[in-house]
């Protein structure tokens, strides 16, 4: 059984919602087109590794939706409305008595500090346990992701449990001797850690 | 009653897994069927849809095994005609299951506690992978 000190969890997809779910539901009504899927998929993935500031993001959500409303009013409607995942707070509550908690971020700093606050889990993670990808924007080409993470001191093979809802990033976090649980919902994920020992 | 839904979900191709038992749990309910079958199928020859517990470690055994029977680089006869190179995973879906039938109960899925429905992408791409949904019962 590891000795599990602390955990890091991803942002958009575990703690909140992605940023390219949110823009769908705020951007389109009903089913979207696919190729609008995949656009805003790219666009999120250029935020979170710094390529497009926020203001960009919104500026080009709205030109591939050809919806009608203004780059600002996307931009607020985008950071007032994650809702913590269902059954997160609980388990983060239960966590941090006995682990510390990180998260790598792939919101932008101005928007996931605000979220954090609001959403109650600012609590938990302070400043130094916060690491934004935008902020390292190398870090998500290719295989660069986790080695950059370790020498960073966010994860240490054998200490940390890492987090994510993308099996290809926890397969590589195991690869390189990094724990891993993929997350699907708190129900799952708390499943999971009870079967590791790590939760009651 | 029978009710027959295509979901449509967005694949990095390499082993990119899925998990889509809350999707079809989905269309059961929709359905309205209290006791048959749903049937998931996937409508592709380069993944496979799988009923396992959908575990970070088991996945990376399950790519090392695959990976052993069915090397991603290799000498396949699929590659002469040009047209890909993914021979690998036509073989990796033939060896596996490109469907799945789950029994319904009471309006849900008849799962095991540990049971998940993933869908495992083998191919080299990322793209729009489709999935068949069908309820059957009463």
């Amino acid at each position: 059984m590891p000795r599990i000190g602390h955990f890091v969890f991803w942002t958009g997809g575990v703690l909140l919602p992605r940023i390219s779910d949110l823009s769908l539901k705020i951007l389109c009504e009903g089913d979207s087109p696919m190729e609008t899927i995949l656009e805003l998929n790219r666009l999120e993935s250029a935020l979170a590794s710094g390529k497009i500031s926020p203001d960009e993001y919104c500026r080009k959500a709205i030109e591939i939706s050809r919806v009608g409303i203004r780059r600002e009013e996307l931009c607020a409607r985008i950071e007032s409305a994650p809702q913590v995942e269902p059954g997160m707070l609980d388990l983060l509550e239960e966590l941090c008595g006995n682990y510390d908690l990180k998260l790598v971020s792939d919101y932008p700093r101005e928007w996931l500090i605000p979220i954090l606050r609001r959403t109650g889990f600012r609590r938990w993670f302070v400043a130094d346990n916060m690491f934004f990808l935008a902020e390292h924007s190398h870090v998500l080409e290719g295989e660069r992701l986790f080695p950059e993470l370790m020498a960073a001191a966010v994860l240490f093979p054998g200490k940390s449990l890492w987090v994510d809802y993308i099996s290809s990033r926890t397969s590589s976090a195991i690869r390189r001797g990094i724990d891993a649980a993929i997350f699907v919902d708190a129900r799952r994920l708390r499943r999971d850690l009870s079967l590791w020992g790590l939760v009651v | 009653m029978i009710l027959t839904e295509k979901l449509t979900l967005l694949s990095e191709g390499n082993f990119h897994t899925i998990n889509i038992t809350e999707k079809v749990r989905s269309v059961v309910k929709r359905s309205g069927v209290q006791e048959g079958n749903a049937l998931v199928f996937y409508l592709h020859t380069t993944g496979a849809v799988l009923l396992v517990e959908h575990e970070a470690g088991m996945l990376v055994d399950l790519e090392d095994v695959v990976e052993r029977i069915v090397p991603s680089e290799g000498d396949y006869k699929h590659h002469l005609r040009g047209y890909d190179a993914n021979g690998f995973a036509h073989i990796r879906t033939a060896l596996l299951n490109v469907s799945v039938t789950v029994p319904v109960l009471e309006g849900d899925l008849l799962l095991g506690d540990y049971q998940e429905i993933l869908l495992i992408d083998f191919d080299k791409e990322g793209k729009p992978r489709n999935v068949i949904v069908q309820v059957m019962g009463e």
